[in-house]
């Protein structure tokens, strides 16, 4: 693999992840400051720019894809047995409950790849039950432990839905999963907007679309909209010039519709957001219209240790979903790994 | 003639620079090149990244940006290995512009 990367030469420009690697990158002098690109800071708002800026806000990175994450659902099959879209939580679980009564696999979701249950389930249904960006600020400064009434909720949250899973859930991959959903045996499937481009290549004999995960009843809602790349300057490029007339226009909205049409549910993280032509592509972006935006819950510093929240989460999720661990259980295991090396977990106040 | 001469020693220390060891990372100053060198030649660019399945769809993006700057053009180049392992990353921004060291 080195000799292959050592054929090449490098680039000048560069996808970068958000938060900690492009950090580490920066700060060890790899990519350059931005802070003269025109229209970054215009057309971007804090939230977007963060993940690609030190703490005192020096960017290194123009933001360019996100995705988000929502529950498809099988228009027809919702019709046919007289369903409307939830809009709290409870009402998801009664939608759920009546469609398995109509013997309707509610879900499409399972525990056999646990990838899913950490992204697809856990960081889509948490901010609603964490409270959004503030409320998962609060546990990365210290203010709410991980086993707070808010994670333990979010975990009883997958133990309720995972009642309403496919039968044999355990030994399901993502593959299954998808292919449960696109043949209309199952009516919801909690996922990412990438899966829109590949459900466009089937051929799906029944309308789709997809709603917002809904939250408990009087709480805001809020929405999982993933920072997920950004592009960078390698600092070594001999083109600085030109290569900052390519981020200014990425900051345009030219590049946003650009970006949004070619590639239906990677989406631009422009703050004016573009109407896209790819229909499904549309309604998810526009999901994003009330409701509060932030990224997957442990995206930012909780992967940066060992063991990761991610793992953690992930250990957590499917425990619960196989009625392994409480919702309780899994929220203290978060907060005990959380507390072998994070400072704030540490110290929290419960 | 001074100005000139300035500018062959920024490109020679450049070189110099990039023709270090692989692991050690060469960083050249940013304002070793003249901006006006833009206007009278053309530029590709090359954009790293870890999408091999979007180089189609990132061609057509990046044609919409050389409609607004015809001497610029941006080339994808995907590599699916560059996802996240910081070494490689490494490895890779210092290997601007080098002549291949290892048979592919």
């Amino acid at each position: 693999m080195k000799a292959q990367l050592a054929g090449g030469s490098g680039p000048d420009l560069f996808y970068l992840r958000s938060y900690a690697v492009s950090r580490q990158l920066y700060n060890e002098g790899y990519l350059a400051a931005l802070d003269d690109v025109t229209g970054l800071k215009d057309n971007f708002t804090d939230a977007a720019r963060a993940p690609w800026s030190t703490d005192d806000s020096q960017a290194y990175g123009v933001p360019f894809i996100a995705v988000s994450h929502g529950i498809y659902y099988n228009v027809d099959l919702f019709e046919k047995h007289n369903l409307e879209v939830p809009k709290t939580w409870a009402e998801l679980l009664t939608v759920a409950q009546k469609l398995k009564a109509a013997n309707v696999t509610p879900f499409a979701n399972a525990s056999g790849d646990g990838w899913t249950m950490a992204e697809l389930v856990f960081m889509n249904l948490a901010p609603n039950f964490v409270g959004g960006l503030e409320g998962r600020t609060a546990y990365l400064n210290g203010t709410r432990c991980f086993n707070d009434e808010q994670v333990t909720a979010t975990f009883q949250a997958i133990k309720d839905i995972a009642l309403y899973f496919p039968q044999n859930q355990e030994l399901l991959t993502y593959a299954d999963s998808q292919q449960l959903f696109v043949q209309g045996q199952a009516a919801m499937w909690l996922s990412g907007s990438w899966d829109i481009a590949f459900f466009e290549t089937q051929k799906m004999g029944f309308e789709w679309s997809v709603f917002a995960p809904p939250p408990p009843a009087d709480q805001p809602p809020y929405i999982t909209f993933q920072l997920d790349v950004a592009i960078g300057l390698n600092k070594a490029s001999q083109h600085q010039a030109e290569a900052k007339l390519f981020l200014e226009w990425l900051t345009s909205s030219d590049a946003a519709e650009a970006l949004g049409n070619q590639l239906p549910g990677f989406f631009p993280m422009r703050q004016q957001m573009p109407t896209l032509a790819n229909a499904h592509a549309n309604s998810f972006l526009s999901l994003n219209n009330g409701r509060g935006l932030d990224v997957r819950f442990v995206w930012e510093k909780l992967r940066d240790g060992q063991p990761s929240a991610y793992d953690l989460v992930q250990n957590g999720a499917v425990a619960v979903a196989n009625g392994q661990q409480t919702p309780q259980e899994a929220a203290d295991a978060l907060q005990a790994g959380l507390a072998q090396w994070f400072e704030p977990a540490k110290n929290c106040k419960k | 003639m001074k100005k000139i001469g300035l500018i062959i020693l920024l490109l020679v220390t450049i070189g110099l620079l990039l023709g270090c060891g692989a692991t050690t990372p060469t960083v050249a100053p940013s304002t070793a090149v003249p901006p006006t060198a833009a206007a009278v030649s053309d530029v590709t660019l090359k954009l790293g990244s870890w999408r091999p399945d979007d180089v189609v769809q990132m061609t057509q993006i990046l044609a919409k940006f050389s409609e607004k700057h015809p001497h610029i053009t941006v080339s994808f180049d995907p590599r699916r290995s560059l996802a996240r392992n910081i070494p490689i990353l490494r490895l890779v921004l210092t290997r601007l512009n080098r002549p291949s060291m290892m048979p592919r």
